[in-house]
């Protein structure tokens, strides 16, 4: 790039437009990794969940979600090591913040429904999944992402009202929430 | 009566690192010259530019054993680029430029 000094003001607004347009897809592009990385993760461990909790009974194996943060923050570390750095920005704090939210919401409907008021916790989670995802997607104007989360969070709500009935396998909702998350993650890398 | 064109601003790589570095906290040297396209030696001269007229701050450090070089925006910095972009849009906004 030259150090132009004879641009018209038309030239400049185009410059500055694309130049903040590029730096907001790089973000989202960046986030499309982290897509791919927690929703295989969502998947494994959903369905590891599902396989020991219809087999022994169990809902303790719910446990195993806590495994997820443990697991996925190393790797999320690794992967911003071997990809190109990008600068922090609002954007990238916002999208943080929602789901950081959404784990505290997660957490705490899982203490309240464990120790006072039980609900269908899955039904619910999924639900604020969907949303997060969805305020996520309009944060980053990202279709891809708004779309899993209207998929994710309300067809995920209308399965775990309706057709699965026993409370293990409503885990799966989980799983295929991981997949949506997967394909998303793909769409945003390779869109260009 | 047009408002100004900021001068420092109205130069292609010193425009294209301002808008690189208002929608981020920070950036490093090399993010901004793989943004910019620029050769190392043009784009320090225009970080120095900027720098000079508050715009922008330049922190040199170390990220391990390799020298870094972080830029960020100045309130003074977002302040000149939306004045610079206000007169812009009032340029083209008139029906009676040249």
């Amino acid at each position: 790039m030259e150090t132009k000094n004879k641009m018209t003001a038309e030239q400049s607004l185009k410059l500055i437009n694309e130049t903040i347009e590029n730096n907001r897809r790089v973000i989202t592009k960046k986030n499309g990794s982290y897509y791919i990385l927690w929703g295989i993760l969502l998947s494994v461990i959903s369905l590891v969940i599902f396989f020991l909790w219809d087999k022994t009974g169990s809902a303790a194996w719910n446990l195993l979600w806590f495994s997820m943060p443990i697991i996925g923050h190393p790797l999320a570390l690794l992967l911003d090591r071997g990809e190109e750095k990008v600068p922090g920005s609002f954007l990238s704090r916002l999208t943080a913040w929602i789901w950081g939210i959404f784990g505290v919401f997660s957490l705490s409907l899982a203490l309240i429904a464990f120790f006072w008021v039980p609900m269908n916790l899955s039904l619910v989670i999924i639900l604020l999944f969907g949303f997060a995802e969805c305020i996520s997607g309009i944060t980053l104007k990202s279709w891809p992402v708004i779309v899993s989360g209207l998929i994710i969070g309300l067809g995920g709500a209308v399965l775990a009202a309706g057709v699965l009935a026993t409370s293990a396998s409503q885990i799966l909702l989980f799983t295929l929430a991981g997949v949506v998350l997967i394909l998303t993650g793909v769409l945003i890398k390779i869109q260009k | 009566m047009f408002k100004k064109l900021d001068p420092l601003l109205h130069s292609e790589l010193r425009l294209a690192v301002m808008s690189i570095l208002v929608g981020v906290d920070d950036a490093d040297f090399v993010y901004i010259k793989n943004k910019t396209g620029a050769t190392a030696g043009n784009l320090s001269v225009q970080l120095d530019k900027l720098s000079e007229a508050n715009y922008i701050t330049v922190k040199k450090g170390y990220k391990g054993k390799k020298p870094c070089t972080t830029c960020a925006v100045t309130d003074v910095g977002i302040k000149a680029f939306e004045e610079y972009v206000e007169a812009l849009r009032d340029y083209i906004a008139r029906p009676d430029k040249e």
